[in-house]
């Protein structure tokens, strides 16, 4: 289980000062696909890398498992981090190195036998639907390649969390689809949580059991998909609605568009 | 072609000039590398953008960087005679100038290799730390070899300064073709002298930036097949 209890980060310039999150709570409980939505600027991004801590919070604690990551040192926490695997809008492969060689990193950080390195990520490579690319390297793949090779190398550690942030922004949308499912299997079979950031109401309608809404750095809105689209209760979420509509629509209408997101799949 | 030059020749003052050139340039560089390659990486992580932010280690190794970087070589040779003698215990000879070459192209190098390993995508070095990797698991792992195609395109280019100082150097005390040309073709009024060794430093240039081209383009990765 993932708490984020108060939680303020704020960045400072010359100029002046930007709160990019301010007062966060929020539980993301095991097995689930978390969901947090937000225009461009609102703070999503800054919200999930606060949870492996590639930000800092300027206070508030980010408990998983009982365990306060703020508390820890830099190589209990690089020990943790293990556990707290993430995937990136950019991918974010290793351009020097093969699909296979991006897998086995996190198992080379762990000395992991490499022999037995090759065959774990022989087998995630597979379970990806990408065996043939083992020894292809990134230039050579496309964007939807690239990111199930990240979600393989991501899924080496044997993690109990895995963070998206943006992981289907720079995807087509066959790409996307593909993807997400991938997404939602692994949820499903290897119980892992997942916490996934978008601005796409398509990926939260299709994948999402909970999903907050996030807007100029603060939640406005934590509910199930269903009632974000049919019943949302602040402003922010009926504008991300509504554009997403293009008709300031009713309830019914809401509906449709997300019954229409989850038959897509 | 005069009779000094055909004397050079078939003496073999000249061959010996072109294997002392080469064996300076490439004796220092590979020397300025082991010291400018932790240097520069060494700059690289210590920034305060960088990957183990530490200002004090940084403004001091930078200010020396940029002393030494700041001084023309020719009057840093000069300047540093002291100290050569001091380390091989003589002012005359190879062995002092490759330590004046060594402590003028060490700072060369380390900015040199800074610059390179800047190129490495943060989102790379983020990625792996979001994987738990240590700061030298991300220097050996990720950063040196991600870069390695702009460390050899660098070392490339250091390789040819360090040759143009090598020129300089041997003007003043060593051998090499810098010498040949000054004291046996400037100082004798001997053109010809002056421009065979001219046409050797370019022919060695050219070699030396041919194969490292090459070795850069084969070892990087990211240009589509």
């Amino acid at each position: 289980m993932i708490e984020i209890v108060s939680l303020n980060k704020t960045f400072k310039s010359n100029k002046e000062d930007f709160v990019a999150l301010e007062d966060i709570n929020l539980t993301v409980n095991d097995g689930e696909i978390f969901g947090v939505i937000g225009l461009s600027g609102a703070g999503k991004s800054t919200l999930i890398r606060c949870i492996n801590l590639l930000e800092r919070p300027d206070s508030g604690k980010v408990v998983i498992d009982g365990q306060d990551l703020t508390l820890l040192n830099k190589k209990e926490l690089n020990a943790f981090r293990k556990n707290l695997s993430m995937i990136f809008q950019g991918f974010n492969l290793f351009e020097q190195r093969t699909a296979l060689q991006n897998v086995c990193f996190p198992l080379e950080l762990t000395n992991v036998p490499k022999e037995e390195r090759t065959k774990i990520a022989l087998e995630l490579l597979e379970q990806m639907g990408i065996q043939d690319k083992a020894n292809s390297y990134p230039s050579q793949l496309s964007g939807g390649q690239k990111q199930r090779v990240a979600i393989a190398r991501a899924l080496a550690s044997n993690p109990k969390y895995l963070l998206c942030d943006e992981a289907t922004s720079a995807l087509d949308p066959e790409a996307t689809e593909s993807i997400l499912s991938i997404i939602k299997e692994i949820n499903q079979k290897q119980k892992i949580t997942v916490i996934v950031i978008t601005h796409e109401l398509s990926v939260i309608a299709k994948i999402c059991d909970r999903v907050a809404v996030i807007h100029n750095g603060k939640v406005c809105e934590c509910n199930t998909p269903t009632q974000i689209f049919k019943n949302p209760q602040t402003e922010p979420t009926k504008k991300l609605i509504a554009s997403a509509t293009f008709l300031r629509g009713n309830n019914k209408c809401r509906l449709n568009l997300l019954i229409f997101f989850k038959t897509v799949i | 072609m005069s009779a000094e030059l055909t004397n050079l020749f078939q003496n073999g003052d000249l061959v010996k000039a072109i294997w002392e050139t080469v064996y300076m340039t490439f004796g220092s560089t590979i020397i300025a590398y082991l010291l400018g390659l932790p240097l520069g990486i060494l700059l690289y992580v210590t920034d305060k953008k960088g990957i183990c932010p530490c200002s004090p280690i940084n403004t001091v190794l930078g200010f020396f960087v940029n002393l030494v970087r700041s001084i023309p070589f020719m009057i840093l040779i000069v300047a540093i005679f002291p100290v050569a003698k001091l380390i091989v215990g003589t002012t005359v000879g190879n062995g002092p100038m490759m330590v004046i070459l060594i402590i003028g192209a060490t700072p060369y190098v380390a900015r040199m290799v800074e610059s390179s390993v800047r190129e490495v995508n943060s989102g790379i070095i983020e990625s792996a730390q979001s994987m738990g990797a240590s700061t030298w698991q991300i220097i050996i792992k990720v950063i040196i070899p991600e870069a390695k195609p702009a460390l050899i395109t660098g070392s490339v280019i250091s390789l040819v300064t360090i040759l143009g100082y090598t020129a300089m150097a041997s003007t003043i005390g060593g051998g090499g073709l810098g010498a040949i040309a000054y004291n046996e073709g400037f100082l004798r009024f001997k053109d010809d002298v002056v421009w065979m060794c001219v046409l050797f430093i370019v022919v060695i240039v050219q070699l030396i930036q041919t194969i490292g081209n090459f070795i850069a383009k084969k070892t990087d990765k990211r240009i589509k097949n």
